[in-house]
């Protein structure tokens, strides 16, 4: 098989031809390392690339499967993890200089899961410095450089997870998501990232950025494959005192292609806000396909959509100020400038606005439930935008000019503060090339009528088919 | 708190995760340059740092951005501090 398609191959795909034993995992990570080879630096999307480490995992994973130990659909996969996933024995930098000698000595759980399951480590991802910002730059490590045109961004802050699943560095990446930061690269870059229900996949080993907001979630290029890596993630953890005890599901219960008997609500603020007109365009017509397919779709109103940034930047400004304040006190000056600032601030909010911010989150949360009594999906943009040049602290969208950084969080922020799932997929394109996400959210913990509306889509559609020029 | 060094501010003057919108503020109700200084040495920063003159006006927006807290009506809801997504669904 030609190894670029094995690049590009989904999970899914690879480990039934794995399984069939017609590609052998050695193939598959030598393919993938050739294909890194070929686009770093230009995309710059890893921090630690670990090829012999990967070799060697393949031809253990090789010989296990030629004696009949076959594990699931991850073995020989090829992954790589936000570099704030801590794995054993292999640096984790959470993207600063700071901790460039940082070696932990346990693998974080979801490190754990995915080599149980037999999947490879090929390296470690590229992030914004200590996760905390949506573009994908980092001083320390580099720029992450989309896919689709190197001079723009990858969003973040998982910009490495992103551009790597995108080019076909990855078959499954890793991010974590606390305003955003796996929908977000997702969307940029073209692929599919799912923010699981607040609770669901484990925390443990993970640098916080927002404790009540952190939500670890895969980066993929097919909805299956988020599948795959959820059925093997998600579940409770005694590590993470935050992981729910309920019973998970078998995830592939959602690949069923159909629609039927789905509501859809479309939320009206966020149409109000604002919005480029040609994203506007795309999503719409990913919202009309939906009803072609067979969801019923309906206006809803979230008149709180408007205080989610006052809400999650209050209580994200607390806690991330909180977990570095010994890292400010002692190497503040080793920060990166707009991240020192970033976690500074939060030193200067009070414990009365830190709880004030709980108290409007359980509001938020309470308008939210109240929308799914009528609906079982929200439908809306990902993103305001499409991937915004590198360092451009402004865009322009329409007659106004917004913060880039505030544009890129204005939809994906709601659901971090209300814990419920969300997923990016690919919709379309702009008349420039650049991707186009939209973005559904369900009720917690039922991701599996979340996928199955993903999946539909996608099933229908083929831009996930669509490969970037790098 | 009084502001003593009032100014107007506009939300894009840096790079800064909290704006939305790049809208002229005005800072008088956000944190005045002695309160500022009062937490930020009980924080135990260096106030003879002068990164502290960049971070003073960075304060004032950070906190003024989320001055919208004020406006909600929270009568009625508790603070939640050990977060549950699923506590006002009926699954």
């Amino acid at each position: 098989m030609d190894p670029l398609e094995l690049c590009y191959a989904s999970a899914g795909e690879l480990s039934r031809l794995i399984r069939g034993r017609e590609v052998s995992p050695v193939e598959v990570i030598d393919a993938h390392l050739a294909r890194i080879e070929a686009t770093e630096p230009t995309l710059n999307s890893f921090i630690t690339l670990l090829p012999e480490h990967a070799r060697d995992a393949a031809r253990r994973a090789e010989s296990q499967i030629q004696a009949g130990n076959y594990r699931g659909p991850l073995h020989g996969i090829p992954v790589g993890l936000k570099d704030l996933f801590n794995t054993a024995g292999v640096r984790t930098t959470s993207g600063s200089r700071i901790l460039d000698n940082f070696i932990p000595t346990e693998d974080c759980t979801v490190a754990a899961r995915f080599q149980q399951a037999g999947a490879i480590l090929l390296g470690k991802l590229n992030m914004h410095q200590f996760a905390y910002g949506p573009t994908g730059e980092n001083f320390d490590y580099g720029h992450m450089h989309n896919p689709w045109n190197p001079e723009l961004v990858t969003g973040g802050s998982s910009g490495g997870s992103g551009s790597a699943a995108a080019a076909g560095q990855c078959t499954i990446t890793m991010g974590s998501d606390t305003g955003g930061s796996v929908r977000i690269p997702a969307a940029l870059c073209g692929i599919v990232g799912l923010k699981p229900t607040y609770g669901l996949v484990s925390r443990a080993g993970l640098t916080p950025l927002s404790w009540r907001l952190d939500h670890p979630g895969p980066m993929v290029r097919t909805v299956e494959d988020a599948v795959i890596a959820m059925n093997v993630i998600a579940g409770h953890d005694p590590k993470d005192q935050a992981t729910s005890t309920r019973e998970v599901p078998d995830y592939t219960a959602a690949l069923t292609g159909s629609l039927e008997g789905l509501r859809v609500g479309i939320v009206r603020e966020y149409f109000e806000a604002p919005l480029d007109s040609e994203v506007e365009s795309v999503v719409r017509a990913a919202i009309a396909q939906l009803s072609e397919m067979g969801a019923s779709v309906t206006e809803v109103s979230l008149p709180m959509f408007a205080d989610a940034q006052a809400i999650s930047g209050t209580i994200l400004m607390s806690e991330a100020a909180a977990y570095h304040r010994d890292l400010l006190a002692n190497d503040g000056d080793k920060l990166t400038p707009s991240v020192r600032l970033r976690l500074e601030a939060g030193l200067f909010v009070t414990a009365a606005d830190y709880l004030k911010a709980q108290q409007a989150r359980a509001r938020f949360n309470f308008e939210m439930s109240q929308l799914f009594n009528d609906v079982d999906l929200l439908a809306g943009p990902s993103e305001p935008i499409t991937a915004p040049p590198i360092l451009a602290q402004e865009v322009s969208i329409g007659e106004r000019t917004v913060g880039t950084v505030g544009a890129l969080t204005q939809y994906t922020r709601p659901y971090n503060i209300s814990g419920t799932p969300a997923i990016s997929v690919p919709c379309g394109f702009s008349q420039s090339g650049m991707p186009v996400g939209l973005q559904l959210a369900g009720r917690p913990f039922d991701e599996v009528t979340l996928l199955r509306a993903a999946h539909a889509y996608e099933q229908a559609t083929d831009w996930h088919r669509r490969r970037p020029p790098v | 708190m009084a502001a003593t060094r009032p100014r107007t501010l506009l939300l894009h003057e840096r790079d800064d995760w909290f704006t939305l919108e790049v809208t002229e503020l005005d800072s008088d109700n956000a944190i005045d340059r002695q309160t500022f200084d009062f937490l930020a040495r009980a924080a135990g920063l260096n106030l003879e740092d002068t990164h502290m003159d960049e971070l003073f006006p960075y304060v004032q927006i950070a906190l003024a951005a989320n001055e919208g807290l004020k406006n909600i009506d929270i009568t009625g809801f508790e603070p939640d501090a050990s977060f549950d997504p699923n506590h006002f669904y009926q699954v």
